[in-house]
């Protein structure tokens, strides 16, 4: 007990005075919605808009996963609702008599003497179904949308929502057409002793298990692992791809689970309205749900929970006694609506909507962007620094012979490697040999196809010609043409962007698990369900993080947020991402970038440190300080082609190299003349 | 120095609740050189961003010519003659070199000088004048670079804000960056300089400002701050 009162001082410790605060309001707003019905009658009109609020919030969460954890814009979710409502109302509908299973849609009452399929509990299992169709619903929709992102996906989205509507409508021996489906009194399910419908306690405490459970299992996702990996789709999709996420799966997880709740809030509102009319179920309920989303903040559960409160209460209410009330007479005057004044409830829509967006831009309650508390297994960690904990350092401890290198199988070879973009040839039957535990530097002049070379080696691109091929000290020999760049990085390479691509809205801490997502494996069932398998692999890799946090010297900014950090900062950050990988070789491009010599000579050390631990580094630099002082071997690139390769000495005074990227040594500025510094006059 | 072309006096501003420029004070006389340094995350470009409006000042005072700069937008500003070539080369890769070049005297009304001008960068610049009719997004990183600039000097600025011209771009083309930098003096621009490369920096200006952390540390003529300890402990790498 003692423990368990130590555990809620140390939660109470770690959250704020305004998470405290909204805390306080979500409780206070659930206990309402428990009681108000008690009071009020579950048949009265507020029971009533609570319970469709209820489901609008499953919706919502639904359509958050995509929307929000995985920055999709999805145009079509209505699909799920329809199709859960509509098979809900079916599989009720769905009785046997003594001729056999029958379904007696547009009928208005059961046949005579007939058993539904559902009795006592039978809805629970129905909601299950509906969301694992609308689950298999979702990925199957995902499968042809994989490639898509942004305005095109919405696009697709809101063109198959639009085909699943008008299927249904047409289909009218199985959804009844305009007239709908009607779930007659005979095939109501009953639970705990009583029937489910829209004014029994029963249906109305479903609801809000439904949502409680909507919203534990979100917020379960957005913490695991899983939703680490969304959170790097989301921020940028190469970077979590060289991270070796596997996009495609978890994007069709990440449908799949929205579909589930797309499917299950179709069920409840199937017994919610009792008729399912498709012709209600239009693409503009997609809008009606994703405005829910944005308006209280994608990504956010409290936001999303809030919006759709808002959203639906207010559409609700106004639908029916203030239009007809007060403001009736005010539209009237205005000549809006005409002779239907709730029309005009859209409007008050759209106005509340620009109002809210224009000054709450990131919606009602913004998901958190920047640092977090600390959780409490990160807190013990982080006390431990310093301890054995951190003398372990990162990466394979060197088995492969630091520095003693050189060994004569290459980690990587290139063989007449060629890319070309249309008409122009980048890469050029490039041949080139990154020996074992060397720093090797490709150097050349801008557009002479260095970054291409890495886009190549990691999968990015496919190489138009050639072969590469990779032999890790541990594990076979692999040919890395034509792999995909999350199974490359899982090979084990590793690299950093010329421009800094870390996940600026993470925290450090979680770029860096991302880099370990690999060396993982907890799944949706363990984001779901837990247990002390996943807890104890997420304390091993938050440890793991942390060393290499230490290694590059970032262990104190590990809560902050990656986007946060000072430049130098995020570029030894997403060193240590590419470290946590435990790459055999890493790819830096332009590591020094924008750096000033300081920093640069730090970055040197590390890079020599990195090299120390094992691992073979290639680097593409512009400062020929970095490349002078610190590779064994250089290779230089022109447009495209190899123009000469060698230890930095012979490089450096080779006329080619100095015709085409050096420039003349000592660089004549006119007045004042001045070697620029690192060219390394003379 | 008589009268400043661009004066700052006592700036702050910065992102949300983090405070970048904390009090920076300097000033470009018409004609000069000025370059700004300073170790990454000081707050030079945060300074740029401030003088253009891209970034409101939250105190203190931006005037150019003595005319006070608060509550314009960038729009504005720019057209008064303050430019901006903002870092990384932001040129329009889709459309032509000659478009790009264009698209900088867009403000510009006085057609037969816009003729005179790119007439101008064409001669002083032949690879870009050889490439008039190509996608931008087909030259070469340095080529690029030189289109930025370019570009920021047909807008006819009478401050030209260069914020680390030299990044990201081989030994050679940092030279030659320098070079069409001293070019675009020689026309008569006044150019306040952001770089990370301090020595060629400091070589190439009149004036130099050093920055640490959102304020002004060290100024002075340029090649007094080359020989400056300070400066070369933390700048120049020696």
């Amino acid at each position: 007990m003692s423990g368990l009162a130590a555990a809620l001082r140390g939660w109470l410790a770690r959250r704020s005075g305004r998470d405290l605060a909204l805390d306080g309001f979500f409780l206070a707003l659930a206990l309402a919605a428990a009681a108000l019905p008690l009071v009020l009658g579950f048949d009265s009109k507020i029971a009533n808009v609570i319970l469709l609020v209820g489901i609008y919030v499953l919706l919502a969460l639904g359509l958050n996963i995509v929307v929000g954890y995985t920055g999709l814009l999805d145009l079509g979710y209505v699909m799920f609702l329809a199709s859960g409502a509509v098979l809900a109302s079916l599989l009720m509908l769905l009785t046997k008599t003594e001729a056999g299973w029958v379904l007696p849609v547009g009928q208005t009452g059961v046949p005579e003497g007939a058993r539904p399929f559902c009795g006592e509990g039978g809805f629970l299992p129905i909601m299950l179904i509906c969301g694992l169709f609308c689950a298999g619903l979702g990925a199957l929709r995902g499968i042809p949308t994989l490639k898509l992102t942004g305005d095109y996906y919405a696009i697709v989205t809101l063109g198959l929502a639009e085909i699943v509507f008008l299927v249904m409508f047409n289909e009218e021996w199985l959804t009844g057409g305009a007239f709908g489906i009607k779930i007659p009194k005979g095939c109501r399910p009953r639970l705990l002793g009583g029937e489910l419908y829209y004014d029994t306690p029963q249906f109305y405490y479903l609801v809000l298990v439904a949502v409680l459970a909507g919203a534990v299992v979100s917020w379960r996702l957005q913490n695991s692992r899983l939703g680490r990996a969304w959170a790097a789709i989301r921020l940028d999709e190469t970077a979590a791809m060289t991270c070796g996420i596997n996009v495609a799966s978890h994007k069709l997880i990440a449908f799949a689970v929205s579909g589930f709740f797309g499917g299950a809030g179709g069920a409840l509102y199937a017994l919610w309205s009792g008729t399912v009319a498709v012709r209600s179920l239009e693409v503009w309920q997609s809008f009606l749900i994703l405005c829910c989303v944005v308006l209280g903040g994608m990504g956010s559960i409290r936001g999303v929970v809030l919006g759709a409160a808002v959203l639906i209460s207010l559409g609700e209410l106004l639908r029916e006694d203030f239009v007809k009330g007060p403001l009736a007479g005010l539209f009237g005057l205005l000549g809006i609506g005409g002779r239907d004044p709730s029309v005009a409830r859209f409007l008050i829509y759209g106005v509340l909507l620009i109002v809210i967006m224009r000054f709450r831009p990131q919606g009602l309650l913004p998901a958190r962007r920047g640092g977090r508390p600390p959780a409490q297994d990160e807190e013990r960690a982080m006390r431990q620094a310093g301890s054995e904990l951190f003398a372990i350092g990162p990466g394979p401890a060197g088995p492969e012979g630091a520095a003693s290198g050189a060994s004569a199988r290459p980690v990587l070879s290139l063989r007449g490697v060629t890319r070309d973009f249309g008409g122009l040839r980048a890469v050029d039957g490039l041949d080139l040999e990154v020996r074992r535990g060397t720093i090797t530097s490709l150097i050349g002049p801008n557009g002479a196809g260095k970054t291409t070379v890495f886009n190549l080696v990691n999968g990015i691109l496919p190489a138009s010609a050639g072969s590469i091929r990779f032999r890790p000290e541990r594990g076979a020999e692999a040919e890395l043409a034509g792999r995909r760049p999350d199974l490359i990085a899982a090979l084990g390479i590793a690299r950093t962007f010329q421009n800094i691509r870390l996940f600026p809205d993470l925290p450090a801490l979680d770029n860096v698990k991302l880099g370990l997502h690999r060396r993982t494996s907890a799944g949706l069932w363990a984001a779901l369900l837990g247990g002390p398998r996943a807890a104890r692999q997420e304390r091993e890799i938050t440890n793991a993080a942390l060393r290499y946090l230490d290694f590059v010297g970032l262990l104190a900014k590990a809560q902050g947020t990656a986007g946060g950090l000072a430049y130098g900062e995020q570029r030894r950050l997403e060193i240590a991402r590419a470290l946590a990988g435990d790459p055999a070789l890493l790819l830096l491009d332009e590591p020094a970038a924008g750096m000033n010599p300081q920093e640069t000579g730090q970055l040197m050390e590390l890079i020599r440190r990195i090299r120390d631990r094992g691992v073979t580094v290639l680097v593409i630099e512009h400062d020929m300080r970095l490349v002078m002082e610190i590779s064994d071997q250089v290779y230089v690139l022109d447009y495209g082609e190899k123009i000469a390769e060698g230890p930095p000495a012979a490089v450096r005074n080779d006329p080619a190299v100095i015709e085409a990227y050096l420039g003349v040594r000592g660089g004549d500025l006119g007045a004042r003349p001045a070697p620029p510094a690192g060219l390394g006059a003379g | 120095m008589a009268q400043a072309m661009l004066r700052l006096e006592q700036v702050r501003s910065g992102y949300g609740p983090t405070e970048i420029l904390k009090g920076v004070s300097l000033e470009v006389a018409a004609g000069e050189i000025v370059t700004l340094i300073g170790a990454n995350g000081a707050g030079k470009s945060t300074a740029l961003n401030t003088i253009c409006g891209v970034v409101r000042a939250r105190s203190g005072r931006i005037t150019l010519e003595g005319r006070d700069l608060a509550g314009l937008a960038t729009d504005q500003i720019a057209g008064l003659g303050v430019v901006q070539v903002p870092e990384g080369r932001k040129v329009f890769a889709e459309m032509t070199v000659l478009e790009n070049l264009e698209l900088g005297a867009y403000l510009r009304r006085d057609r037969s000088g816009i003729r005179s001008d790119l007439d101008r960068i064409f001669g002083l610049f032949p690879a870009l004048a050889g490439r008039r009719r190509q996608s931008a997004g087909s030259l070469s990183g340095g080529e690029q670079q030189m289109l930025a600039l370019a570009r920021g000097f047909m807008a006819k600025p009478r401050v030209l804000l260069l914020d680390e011209p030299s990044l990201g771009l081989a030994p050679k083309l940092v030279l030659t960056v320098f070079e069409i930098v001293r070019e675009l003096h020689r026309l008569g621009v006044t150019i306040l300089l952001v770089e990370q490369n301090a020595y060629l920096a400091l070589a190439t200006a009149h004036r130099g400002y050093v920055m640490e952390t959102g304020r002004i540390t060290l100024s002075g003529p340029a090649a007094e701050l080359l020989e400056n300890q300070e400066v070369k402990r933390a700048y120049l790498g020696e």
